[in-house]
């Protein structure tokens, strides 16, 4: 182990940075409480005549109630956010989508966590879903660093969500598993708890062997500013066919984000550009690597037939991080909070339990 | 009277040259180097330099060594690398990392005396400490150097 840790001090000086100083501790036993059950989350059987059902108690009044605001980010693009607060909330959910998401899109999930006594901050990530764009071309996935990321987040958690809850716990998806990875890392203090669902540690670059596609990506970026399409990239395409999708097994949910970016051209997001690109292989790159810092009570959902993402960096973060509890979902696609009920209840009452640890050991 | 000339004509050789030059290439766009050439019997066959590609995102501080095979142009190496995946003005945290080259190429001695040479090289890098999607880079770079000392 002290070898380990000499060997890799030797080879990457992350700031010469010490690592955390606890050990490596007994993964959480989410058997060990028995509330909630898969029962008490939402179905796809109700998903959509919630979501469109004109009276008062529908998922959309619901997501409308909530407090929606945002804020200048970094370089001063603006951020939306909304909460839903719980009545004597057990603590705050922050939730951060993953690329190209909006954060309407995390509706089911806000009223889910509310129904279990959390209050939900949702926050959308720049160049994506409801927040401001950095390039003309509102469809190009697009982020000058990827820090920026980091600090919005925690720009928001420090003006917004701290200020009114004294737990904090982070939910991320994806990228944004990959951004509250780095914002736990940079900003210890800023969450007690991480959730973190098929995150980005390792992006998937598909038919291209990684030394291609990296030093393919880091040449345009350093001869170009990175703003045009990657290759396979392009302006926002509707979805058409439920069977071509590869992120979920819920065609529900599949169908209902499919409507929410019909009904609101704002949110639609297209293809990535190689400056995000570049920008998220380093940043995931350093989230994977991140884990030896790390103090915080985590736990790592990872999908079994994910296909954005690759496996080994989730597994080396989470066996890093002294605290990480890893969980891997069988028979699940990338978008684990946007699964068939099957999964998507496990994942949330598995959630909820972890976080319920966290506020009563 | 050929062997003196020979002799005369293998003397007026240097044993070292020091070229400075620059070079551009993929995906380190830009670099400058210092390269010293040691030569036998008035042919190279070993190099070493120290080489510095700044660009836009990635960032290579190098020293190198080579073998000319057979003394001719063609050159095999090692390089090590210290490699930041973001340049000093990035927002957020730039790592350094320690990486591992190998390359192959040609310097072709070019110019009055020979005292240009342009080269080309392939070059691969491997950074253990590094993530797998990062962990190796190949590129290719070509540049021109001249000589500003020689002994």
């Amino acid at each position: 182990m002290i070898a380990r840790l000499a060997v890799v001090s030797l080879l990457v000086c992350a700031a010469c940075r010490a690592p955390s100083p606890l050990s490596k501790e007994p993964a959480f036993d989410f058997e060990s409480r028995s509330n909630p059950t898969e029962a008490a989350f939402s179905t796809e059987a109700t998903l959509l005549s919630r979501w469109n059902d004109p009276r008062a108690d529908s998922l959309r009044d619901f997501w409308n109630a909530g407090e929606a605001g945002a804020f200048k980010g970094v370089d001063g693009i603006e951020l939306a956010w909304r909460i839903h607060r719980a009545p004597n909330a057990k603590a705050g959910v922050v939730l951060l989508p993953g690329r190209t998401e909006s954060i309407i899109k995390f509706a089911e999930v806000c009223s889910d966590l509310v129904a279990q006594g959390y209050s939900t901050y949702a926050l959308t990530l720049r160049g994506q879903g409801e927040a401001g764009r950095m390039l003309p071309d509102r469809d190009k996935g697009y982020v000058a660093w990827f820090d920026d990321y980091v600090e919005d987040t925690h720009a928001f958690i420090s003006t917004v969500v701290r200020p009114e809850q004294p737990r904090v716990f982070l939910l991320a998806h994806s990228m944004g598993g990959a951004v509250a990875v780095l914002v736990n890392d940079e900003h210890p203090g800023d969450v007690d708890a991480l959730a973190l669902s098929a995150p980005m540690l390792d992006i998937n670059l598909g038919a291209f062997p990684p030394p291609v596609a990296a030093s393919l990506a880091s040449g345009i970026c350093d001869s170009t500013d990175g703003s045009g399409f990657a290759i396979g990239g392009g302006p926002y395409k509707e979805e058409q066919d439920f069977a071509k999708n590869s992120v979920t097994s819920s065609e529900a949910r599949w169908t209902w984000k499919v409507q929410q970016l019909r009904d609101d051209e704002q949110i639609r997001a297209g293809g990535l550009t190689w400056r995000w690109l570049c920008q998220a292989l380093v940043g995931s790159s350093r989230a994977q690597q991140s884990g030896r810092f790390s103090s915080t009570p985590t736990v790592l959902f990872q999908a079994a037939d994910d296909t954005f993402v690759n496996r080994p960096g989730q597994e080396r973060y989470c066996v890093d991080a002294p605290r990480c509890t890893f969980s891997r979902i069988e028979n699940a696609k990338h978008e684990l909070l946007q699964e068939r009920d099957e999964v998507r209840s496990r994942v949330l009452s598995r959630v909820v339990r972890f976080f319920d640890s966290q506020v009563t050991p | 009277m050929m062997v003196l000339m020979a002799s005369s004509a293998f003397a007026a050789e240097p044993d070292f040259r020091l070229h400075v030059g620059g070079q551009v290439g993929f995906p380190y766009v830009l670099g400058v180097s210092s390269t010293g050439t040691f030569f036998k019997e008035g042919r190279p066959r070993f190099d070493v330099d120290a080489t510095w590609e700044p660009s836009v995102q990635l960032q290579s501080y190098s020293l190198g060594g080579a073998y000319h095979v057979l003394d001719r142009a063609f050159f095999v190496g090692g390089r090590l690398r210290i490699v930041q995946y973001l340049p000093p003005w990035a927002r957020g945290a730039s790592d350094a990392f320690l990486g591992l080259g190998l390359e192959a190429g040609v310097r072709i001695r070019v110019g009055p005396g020979e005292k240009g040479v342009i080269h080309v090289t392939l070059h691969g890098t491997f950074v253990p400490g590094q993530a797998t999607n990062l962990s190796t880079l190949v590129g290719l770079s070509a540049g021109f150097s001249w000589s500003v000392f020689e002994r």
